[in-house]
């Protein structure tokens, strides 16, 4: 491989791995942060993405411009589906979180099928492509880029420096000391969760522009993010970057070398290796097992 | 012979000796109380022992058999049983389901394990779930289930901890009817009350070391183990 | 152990002689298609279970096994020209065998729960995208024919329906008869999902139990897929190794009941016919309409009666497997 190749595809690399960070994000805060188990996570994607979809072919909005709204509609989502389908099995065995959102995944994907139908649709907006010498730098892919670090940048300033982060923190260490130090647990729980979901919200803006949706597309995206939170460690930031950066480059890479589905056998095998290996991933902390 | 050798045994956690060049000796027949403050390595000793640790350094060896480093399950078919500090049991079954899934695997006859469940004081539970179970029910149920693997020796972690006196004592004279039918008993416990009563021999450790060693009465006069627990030595 | 007892040798032969009677009542071809999916779904749940329920392993990933009985079958009939009737054995085997690769690691550094889980899904999708990129060998994603043969036991091709059901049924039931006398291994199984550190503590080998689970379980699912591509004719590895196909296993499993032996029968008894009567009705407008009814379902029974249909009707019928509550 040249060095021109080696350099594109070290740009594609990036730029998936800007891409699988705000697809991951999400799924960070509530599997990592909230220990909930949604298994549904990329078909909260998918919806994201047929909200833009549909919000730029009914009313002509630039998917870019309607990220809020995109935002909006999922955080509503995502807190249903919490307080309908996960509070009341948060007691329960995780077994039963795992099965309810695995169940949640052929409702949402076989609605979706229902409602759009199973062809492909996609959106195009007219970014133009930065060209460096050689080199090609698709606009598109670089305002998702750019908007998966802004959004996790965004993500780590709420965490971190404001009242509503600090609250979601204090119910991720412990529920108990969180409900007795006066923080209602259980709205922060939703919260949370629909803030998860907001945030799928905006990686669905961000990708319609560069994949084409169907109702099937979450079984692909989830599984990503379910890897790459892994891989990186659950509830570390840096991990969730760090591991969509090395799965980025991992399918960059071996895809263009081989293939595709190559990439993602190689990412699979990486993942169930790490999953033997330090369970807690690259970042993590103890064992949540 | 010993029934139990414990030479030269060391485990750390990062930077921390839990354990440090600990040798004991365990005695056919003897109930052998292990004491000592908060954090001295008593539970790590019998993790190390009962195969869910594996030391850094040292040997366990029981029945003249090395038996570092092997898996719980195997030690457990060697003959060691212990019981946990946090009660557990198979929840969802009854006592007796419990109690016969234990048999079944060693082969224990039924009528062992009725015996053993008057031993314990369960009879009148037999049938109940393991979940509906007080604690000191609960801990009668380990004590049973360790009971019908028909070990050599049994592991005690702190099985008065939660107790009120009364009910210790009742647990205390089902382990020396335990004990006088033949099983070696190892009880690490924080209550001097129960040491007194039923020790033969007692081990203090102290920060993973082991600091003095004989009957009860002498080693709780020794000035070591006075300043190790520094005012903690009543608590009962 | 609890050994087959009068009151229960009736009901059950009395089920066995329903089963293989109906054939003799001359159905329509879609009715018999109807009751072979019935107790195709209801073999594979159950053998589902025996790793799912019995150990409380939650494997989503057994698409994989199912897929390789499926297309070792194809192999060994088009390439070796070897009877169908065997390959059934050689495909279980072969899944078996597979379900180490994944089984021995998982367990050995003790992986559990959701993380169990999610290697299983990835297992099943490295499956799915080896099998639709070694495509000069696989057919790839457009799936493989079984070729027409001589009709006969031999070879698994029947022009009637009936042929294949007493097939199916056969297979269902020596699957039972197997878990049935597999009673010691099923208790410590139980146990295992129980609690596995006391399981250690009691001497069961809980590594070397669970592996086993696996393989016995694989073991069946590979038949099952080897019998799907003989009476189906054909498969791809979107249904073969697809997350819709191992979650449905897991699906009838956990409606029916997954703590209890007939569980599953039960599940498929109820679903089966919905799905299959949705796919015709509405199917071709509403496609997928039957997942989506599956997956409230689900949803439902895990919220409301998490111990599956069975519990219903546990109380009348007493119990063979459900140990309290």
């Amino acid at each position: 491989m040249d060095i021109q190749t080696f350099t594109q595809v070290c740009i594609n690399a990036l730029l998936l791995g800007g891409m699988y960070a705000v697809i991951s994000v999400g799924l960070n805060l509530i599997f990592g942060v909230l220990k909930i188990i949604n298994f549904a996570h990329g078909e909260l994607i998918m919806l994201g993405m047929y909200s833009a979809y549909w919000l730029t072919t009914l009313y002509n909005l630039n998917p870019y411009i309607s990220i809020p709204i995109v935002a909006m509609i999922l955080f509503v989502v995502g807190v249903v589906i919490e307080r309908v389908l996960i509070k009341p099995i948060l007691k329960a065995p995780e077994v039963n979180q795992l099965l309810t959102t695995a169940a949640l995944i052929l409702v949402l994907q076989n609605l979706a099928l229902i409602l759009w139908r199973a062809d492909y649709r996609g959106v195009s907006v007219y970014v133009p492509t930065v060209i460096l010498g050689p080199l090609y730098v698709p606009g598109t892919r670089l305002v998702a880029f750019v908007g998966g670090l802004v959004t996790s940048l965004a993500l780590y300033y709420v965490l971190m420096r404001t009242d509503v982060g600090r609250r979601i923190r204090a119910v991720a260490q412990d529920p108990e000391i969180a409900s007795v130090l006066g923080i209602n647990v259980s709205m922060i729980q939703t919260l949370t969760f629909g803030l998860g979901a907001l945030l799928t919200g905006i990686a669905g803006s961000l990708l319609i522009p560069i994949y084409m949706v169907n109702p099937m597309v979450g079984g692909t995206f989830g599984l990503i993010s379910w890897i790459i939170i892994v891989l990186g460690g659950l509830g570390s930031f840096v991990g969730a970057l760090v591991g969509s950066f090395i799965i980025g480059f991992i399918e960059a890479f071996v895809g263009a070398l081989i293939s595709l589905e190559v990439s993602r056998v190689v990412a699979f095998v990486i993942f169930i290796a790490v999953l033997f290996i330090k369970p807690t991933g690259l970042f993590g902390e103890k064992s949540r097992v | 012979m010993a029934l139990l050798e414990v030479r030269n045994l060391s485990k750390r956690f990062g930077g921390l000796w839990a354990l440090k060049n600990v040798d004991l000796d365990v005695i056919d027949g003897e109930i052998l109380g292990i004491i000592g403050p908060n954090g001295a390595g008593k539970t790590t000793l019998f993790n190390c022992i009962s195969g869910y640790y594996k030391p850094d350094s040292g040997k366990v060896i029981f029945q003249s058999r090395d038996i570092t480093g092997l898996p719980p399950f195997k030690i457990a078919q060697l003959g060691i049983a212990r019981t946990f500090q946090q009660t557990k049991a198979f929840n969802n079954l009854t006592v007796l389901d419990n109690l016969r899934i234990a048999a079944l695997y060693r082969g224990t006859s039924l009528d062992d394990v009725l015996e053993i469940i008057k031993l314990v004081g369960l009879e009148g539970r037999r049938d109940s779930l393991a979940s509906s179970l007080t604690i000191l029910e609960r801990k009668r149920l380990e004590l049973a289930r360790a009971l019908v693997i028909k070990p050599k020796l049994l592991l005690l972690d702190e099985v008065m901890a939660g107790l009120k006196p009364y009910e210790a004592d009742e647990l205390l004279d089902v382990i020396l009817r335990i004990n006088k039918s033949g099983v070696t008993i190892v009880i690490v416990e924080h209550v001097m009350r129960t040491i007194k009563k039923v020790c033969n021999r007692v081990i203090v450790l102290d920060f993973g070391v082991k600091i003095a060693e004989g009957r009860p009465e002498e080693v709780m006069k020794d000035e070591k183990v006075i300043k190790a627990y520094l005012g903690e030595e009543f608590a009962a | 152990m609890r050994s087959l007892r009068l009151n229960r040798i009736i009901p059950i032969s009395v089920m066995l002689l329903t089963a293989y009677l109906i054939p003799v009542i001359q159905l329509p071809p879609y009715i018999m298609h109807v009751f072979i999916l019935v107790i195709m779904w209801a073999y594979l749940s159950t053998a589902w279970n025996i790793l799912g329920g019995t150990a409380g392993q939650l494997s989503l990933g057994h698409a994989a096994f199912f897929g390789i009985g499926a297309y070792t079958t194809y192999f060994l009939t088009v390439w070796f020209g070897l009877p169908p009737l065997m390959n059934l054995l050689i495909s279980g085997l072969t899944a078996s065998l597979l379900s180490v690769v994944i089984g021995y690691p998982c367990f050995r550094y003790g992986l559990r729960g959701v993380y169990f889980t999610l290697a299983t899904i990835a297992f099943a999708e490295i499956m799915k995208d080896l099998f639709i990129y070694l495509r000069d060998l696989t057919g790839g994603s457009l799936g493989v024919w079984m070729p027409v043969l001589p009709e006969g036991i031999t070879t698994l091709y029947f022009f009637g329906k009936e042929a294949y059901y007493y097939v199916m049924t056969t297979l269902y039931v020596v699957l039972v008869v197997i878990i049935g006398v597999m009673g010691r291994f099923r208790e410590y199984l139980l146990a295992i999902r129980e609690d596995e550190d006391v399981s250690a503590s009691i001497g069961i080998n809980v590594t070397r139990y669970k592996l086993l689970a696996l393989m016995i379980s694989s073991f069946f699912v590979g038949v099952g897929g080897a019998y799907y591509i003989c009476y189906f004719r054909y498969i791809n590895p979107y249904t073969a190794f697809g997350l819709d196909t191992s979650l449905q296993m897991a699906l009838i499993s956990i409606f029916g009941g997954m703590y209890s032996f007939w569980g599953p029968l039960i599940g498929s008894i109820i679903l089966t016919p919905i799905g299959e009567y949705l796919r015709i009705t509405l199917g071709g407008t509403y496609v997928g309409s039957h997942l989506l009814i599956y997956g409230l379902l689900l949803i439902l029974i895990i919220r409301f009666l998490p111990k599956g249909i069975y519990s219903l009707l546990e109380p009348i019928y007493g119990r063979y497997l459900v140990r309290g509550g």
